[in-house]
């Protein structure tokens, strides 16, 4: 199946932002003594470790939704939309708790790294983007799913 | 009638005789340079703080000038000035800290700042604005300053705050660099011997011994001590605690004071020359030192003490310190209105300010809100769905 313009986008975008996410925690300042730190919300981790982690995960996901972009764009859309909400939630959490200590300095390379200090709002922004436009594009794409299977059905009951 | 009269007029010859007396003493006492009435005295020179190896090369070293007023009943003021470090920085500072017996006032006066752009190096930037910070405290023990003010405030006024028929005591250590982050500061017994000077008292040698004893679990304990905030800072505390904690020695020197010269001014010794060695616990080949002469000391009769105010003052309010081993509340702060400094503690804007910030649950103790485990429990299904969705497949896969 063919994916329609906007899902291309979609997913492609997706795709751009995640390696763009990877380049910047790999490009993070590693001798900063903070990454040898507790993470505030997953406190078994040290921010080092976390850094490493979500990377890995990043990549695993660039890669599972590059192999579904033509495929199955829906599995594609589902690993996006599920990576987008596992990163919001972190970020949800990390304002949540206790320790925290003001901004995240992972994402994006943290204040120093190669955003610098719109770091956070950009990576908020661009996770809103991930989400809002994740969700109406995995609505439509279900929707012309069930559009084709319902067709599909009169098609062979005539 | 007339033995009642007799005696009236002995008893006036007897008053007048001790008038004349108590005035020949007086003249007598002046000319001599032993003045009773008490004056103050203004006192100036050069603190140095070395950082020397073993083989004697200096590592680090820095230099403040002051001068130091004291009045008649032990209000003071000392005007602090340094210039940074780092020689490519030339900023310079003067810190300005006075005490009128009740509480301790403290203002930074500087033309220029070092700023550190993100992910730049550090820049002198001329102040755009005349905004200083000012800090107030309670008490007259500067825990809020850094060690210079301490051993300054050590050598000259220090004495007066001991007891002069002891020889041991447990005393703020303020030769730690930051007392109110410093277990060590709260930990020590004075061990000193004091010279009289008039109604005064100097200390002409002091160390401060670490009791392990003293120590407690963590700042909780402390109530002059401020609460960690953030992760960093309670890992710092902590590891401060245990390595204290882990000392060897039941009781450990970690710094020693030397008065090792004074000058009679008007009858009262004032010190000249003194010397302090700090980070004795720490077996390295780097040795600390502070190392002050006194240039100039005069008589002075100026009278007000507190710093001058200029610009816009940004106070950093600490008499409104509160710490029940629940919560705590650093401080409250406010801009000045007016270029007065607040001295009265009772004043009722500082009640109005106060109510405004209430003492914030301490983090060590605080327990995890609702809101941060929800969102923990959410992050752990959202993780795991893959998984759970492969499973199901994989069921599903298996049943066909």
């Amino acid at each position: 199946m063919k994916p329609n313009a906007l899902i291309r986008f979609y997913i492609g975008s997706a795709v751009a932002i995640f390696c763009f996410s990877i380049v910047a925690k790999v490009a993070a300042h590693y001798t900063y003594a903070e990454l040898r730190l507790h993470d505030p919300f997953l406190r078994f981790l040290t921010v080092w470790q976390l850094l490493l982690v979500s990377i890995i995960i990043e990549a695993l996901a660039i890669g599972i939704i590059s192999a579904n972009y033509y495929k199955s764009p829906n599995i594609a859309i589902g690993c996006v939309l599920w990576l987008t909400l596992l990163l919001i939630l972190y970020r949800i959490g990390f304002l949540f708790s206790p320790d925290h200590t003001g901004t995240i300095c992972k994402c994006f390379g943290g204040p120093g790294g190669i955003v610098g200090k719109f770091s956070d709002t950009l990576a908020w922004l661009l996770l809103i983007y991930l989400f809002i436009l994740g969700a109406v594009t995995a609505l439509w794409s279900s929707m012309s799913t069930y559009s084709r299977h319902v067709s599909h059905k009169k098609c062979s009951i005539a | 009638m007339y033995r009642i009269r007799n005696v009236a007029l002995r008893s006036m010859q007897d008053f007048a005789k001790l008038s004349v007396a108590c005035a020949f003493i007086m003249i007598c006492c002046r000319v001599c340079g032993n003045d009773l009435t008490p004056l103050g005295y203004s006192a100036s020179g050069e603190l140095r703080f070395q950082q020397v190896l073993s083989n004697g090369v200096v590592l680090y070293e820095e230099i403040w000038q002051f001068t130091l007023d004291e009045d008649a009943i032990g209000k003071w003021k000392l005007e602090i000035y340094t210039t940074f470090p780092d020689k490519s920085l030339p900023v310079s500072v003067t810190n300005i800290i006075s005490c009128d017996k009740t509480n301790i006032y403290s203002v930074d006066y500087s033309s220029d700042i070092v700023e550190t752009p993100i992910g730049g190096k550090p820049k002198v930037v001329p102040l755009k604005t005349e905004s200083y910070a000012a800090v107030i405290s309670a008490g007259c023990y500067p825990i809020d300053e850094s060690s210079e003010v301490g051993v300054i405030w050590l050598a000259f006024l220090g004495g007066d705050y001991l007891d002069p028929d002891k020889t041991q005591t447990r005393f703020p250590n303020l030769l730690v660099p930051d007392p109110r982050r410093d277990p060590r500061a709260w930990d020590c017994d004075l061990k000193y011997s004091l010279i009289r000077s008039t109604n005064h008292w100097l200390i002409s040698s002091g160390e401060y011994i670490l009791q392990r004893a003293y120590i407690r679990k963590s700042a909780v304990d402390y109530p002059e001590m401020d609460e960690p905030i953030g992760e960093r800072q309670i890992e710092t505390f902590k590891e401060a605690f245990s390595r204290y904690k882990n000392l060897k020695s039941a009781s450990t020197v970690t710094s020693d004071y030397h008065l090792d010269e004074t000058t009679n001014l008007n009858g009262r010794l004032l010190p000249t020359r003194f010397h302090s060695n700090l980070g004795l616990e720490d077996k390295s080949d780097v040795s600390d030192s502070f190392i002050c002469v006194v240039s100039n000391v005069a008589i002075s009769a100026t009278t007000d003490l507190m710093p001058p105010l200029r610009g816009t003052i940004r106070v950093e309010d600490r008499r409104m310190r509160f710490k029940d081993g629940r919560t705590f509340r650093k401080d409250v702060t406010y801009t000045l209105s007016r270029n007065v400094w607040p001295t009265d503690n009772n004043d009722p804007r500082m009640s109005s300010l106060t109510a405004a910030r209430p003492p914030q649950q301490i983090i060590e103790q605080s327990s995890n809100p609702q809101k941060f485990i929800i969102v923990k429990v959410l992050f752990t299904i959202v993780l795991l769905a893959p998984l759970a969705i492969l499973v199901v497949k994989w069921f599903r896969a298996k049943r066909n």
